[in-house]
């Protein structure tokens, strides 16, 4: 990433964010083929009626977590980086997660702009509540994640990111294009058909 | 909060010596488990005999793994492939020539008397040679460890309890994967609250299935199964677009897979011989009385047509009558049925051939032939009864008692005081809960308005509390600094819980119990 921009690559598309544009292109190397999205989330849908009506009420469980956040005395080094842990937990009713976050002691990464734009929608947990709960999370680098999830039926799922390197570099060029010689189409499912 | 002396160890390894079953030798079983294999034997036997008469094309039923999960922790696995870790080999024990794997990293020293029965379907477990596998997984309720029965007057009447049955279960599932192969599922499972048009017309469309289905001639039949579809019509203004197509694909799934399962009874009839006898299961009557088996059949259609608050319940009876008729007015129907992949009403539709007019004509005949207003007079009562207490729950608030069931591995099936009522996964109890008990855990509640949400918890929310008071107090032994108790008591002014182990955690305004352990030790 870089002030304006995020380059994202996946196991089947590669994401590129520009801010300037404020656009979006989800890009399919494999079928040389490009979505564009705006960036900026369309206005949350109208709560729709009949969504909410008794034929429908009680099959879908949405956990409102109560987090508590500590930081521990913990320490390792995560890829090149010496990091402390801090521990998430966060308990529902009928479920519950707990987060492990390795954060580096001093990374050379704008971390407050790299959680903005790339942590918030890579993470599974719910990375606003923890911030409300525990607001310096936001300058902070993590390198490693661990999430364990209890959910109310299905067993228990953990979930493990790890950052194995960070390098302040020059990026290489037309990285943040679209290749030449792509075909836009209209939607996600037109990448892949 | 008050504690208790610790239990003395001596007790503890008394009680492990008294109680706990000795790990087999390699080529024995524990009976529970042996008479599983057997009847797993027995119902690979039937389906040789009879799987093409039950569905053209059906064979393949042998080559499926099946894992039996025990409520002591026990996990059998029967023909699998590549066993995943945990599983060791049962040597010299092949059923059908097949391996036997069992896990008992988990076991705890809970008997397991017979009879037992548990239902389940097919999931992917396992990955053998980069292919993801496909295992009927069946988990054991074991009717005979419910509270206060007498396993000396299990019967056959019981039809539950009865082998026939957990054979008959077997061959569903085999059923289901068999489908799988042949039709697209198209949305999932139906997650849908009945309303009172629903229930009325379901009601309608059932008894219509139901004098179809006895009507000995074939045109009077075919004038039910008219009215039976257009009732179904009918019945589904209440969903929308995505329900009307899950109810389809259930009743078409369930639906065809309990068709299975009486075929089997019906063909069993003449000509069958079991393999196995009552000296390798005593619940197993070799389906003697099929009839009366059957007749367990018809009496789910006429209990589920008549539940207000079932829906998915439905198919099963539905979609099984439905497919019976549609075998004897159209014989040919099954040949291609889910390859095409439509749903039973299709099929119905195209046999009945019914014209807009003649349509127009048996929905204006439905109401007096029927008695509509009664039957919607009885649903719009109990529809407005749930829709009460589920209001009800809604609106309290004040300190949360949430109980997690969830490490027992049993659904919370509880005694209720009065009548409860279910809106998805959220069993209401509005005058409470009388009791619940799994092996030594034993909840009593108080009568006031609980539920039970997401199979494994039970809700109570205390209107009472008052700030900074304790509304509960703990019986048992603390362990160390920790939230876990051993042998506690929890009183809360709505009620009252022992468990041989259980966390308490104290949130905002919730304290969640979760219960660690369901058997003393």
């Amino acid at each position: 990433m870089n002030e304006s921009s995020v380059w994202l690559k996946g196991s089947a598309y590669v994401t590129i964010e520009r801010y300037d544009l404020q656009k979006r292109w989800i890009v399919s190397p494999g079928k040389k083929r490009y979505v564009e999205v705006p960036l900026t989330p369309a206005p949350e849908k109208k709560i729709n009626n009949d969504s909410v009506a008794i034929q429908r009420a009680g099959w879908t469980y949405a956990p409102t977590y109560e987090w508590t956040v500590k930081e521990t005395d913990q320490e390792a080094v995560i890829g090149d980086q010496p990091c402390m842990l801090i521990v998430a937990e966060g308990d529902a009713d009928y479920s519950s997660e707990s987060v492990e976050l390795w954060v580096a002691k001093s990374a050379p990464v704008n971390a407050a702009l790299y959680n903005e734009r790339v942590t918030a929608g890579a993470v599974d947990f719910d990375w606003q509540d923890l911030l409300n709960v525990f607001p310096t999370l936001k300058n902070r680098f993590i390198m490693r994640f661990v999430d364990k999830r209890q959910p109310p039926i299905a067993p228990e799922t953990t979930y493990e990111t790890k950052i194995t390197k960070v390098e302040t570099a020059a990026p290489p060029p037309m990285i943040y294009e679209v290749p030449d010689g792509f075909q836009r189409v209209n939607s996600v499912q037109e990448l892949s058909n | 909060m008050k504690t208790t002396i610790p239990v003395k160890a001596a007790f503890l390894l008394l009680f492990l010596a008294l109680f706990t079953e000795p790990v087999p030798a390699q080529d024995t079983l524990p009976k529970y488990l042996s008479v599983q294999l057997k009847q797993l034997e027995e119902t690979w036997h039937i389906l040789d005999l009879i799987s093409t008469e039950i569905w053209p094309g059906w064979t393949g039923y042998a080559d499926l793994p099946f894992m039996f999960a025990y409520p002591n922790g026990v996990r059998m696995l029967v023909g699998h492939p590549k066993p995943p870790e945990g599983f060791s080999l049962v040597a010299g024990i092949t059923p059908r020539g097949k391996t036997v794997y069992l896990d008992r990293s988990k076991e705890i020293p809970l008997p397991m008397p017979l009879p037992l029965s548990g239902g389940g379907g097919p999931i992917p477990y396992g990955i053998a040679d980069g292919k993801s596998i496909t295992v009927i997984s069946i988990n054991i309720r074991s009717s005979s460890l419910a509270e206060g029965m007498d396993t000396n007057r299990v019967s056959r009447d019981t039809y539950s309890t009865r082998s026939e049955n957990q054979i008959l279960i077997g061959i569903h599932e085999l059923f289901h994967c068999f489908q799988k192969n042949l039709y697209q599922w198209k949305s999932g499972n139906l997650r849908f609250n009945t309303d009172e048009n629903y229930a009325t017309y379901a009601e309608i469309e059932g008894l219509a299935l139901e004098r179809a289905y006895l009507e000995a001639n074939d045109d009077s039949a075919k004038e039910y199964l008219k009215d039976c579809l257009v009732a179904k019509q009918r019945k589904r203004r209440s969903m929308n677009d995505l329900e009307r197509l899950q109810e389809s694909d259930e009743d078409v799934m369930e639906g065809t897979a309990t068709y299975a399962e009486l075929m089997t009874l019906m063909l069993l009839k003449s000509g069958y011989e079991s393999i196995i006898t009552q000296n390798d299961d005593p619940y197993f009557y070799s389906f003697k009385d099929a009839d009366s088996l059957a007749q367990f059949k018809l009496n789910s259609l006429r209990t589920n047509r008549a539940s207000t608050l079932s829906s998915i319940g439905k198919s099963y009876p539905f979609g099984c009558f439905e497919a019976m008729l549609l075998t004897r007015l159209s014989p040919g129907w099954r040949n291609g049925f889910f390859q095409k992949g439509k749903g039973l009403e299709v099929e119905l539709d195209s046999l009945l051939s019914l014209s807009l007019q003649e349509r127009e004509a048996v929905d204006s005949r439905l109401s007096s032939r029927y008695g509509y207003d009664t039957i919607y007079a009885r649903h719009a009562s109990v529809i407005g009864e749930r829709n009460k207490a589920y209001e009800t729950v809604q609106q309290r608030t004040g300190m949360s008692y949430v109980v997690n069931f969830k490490n027992t591995g049993d659904f919370v099936s509880a005694e209720s005081l009065q009548t409860s009522y279910r809106v998805g996964l959220i069993n209401i109890y509005p005058t409470g809960i009388r009791r619940v008990r799994i092996a030594d855990v034993v909840f009593e509640g108080k009568e006031t308005p609980m539920v039970i949400d997401q199979l494994y918890y039970i809700k109570w929310i205390d209107t009472e509390a008052k700030g900074s008071e304790s509304g509960y107090e703990v019986e048992g032994v603390r362990e160390g600094t920790t939230d876990i108790y051993r042998d506690a008591v929890i009183s809360t002014r709505g009620f009252r819980l022992s468990a041989p182990k259980i966390e308490i955690r104290e949130g905002k305004n919730r304290v969640k119990m979760t219960v660690l352990s369901k058997l003393k030790q």
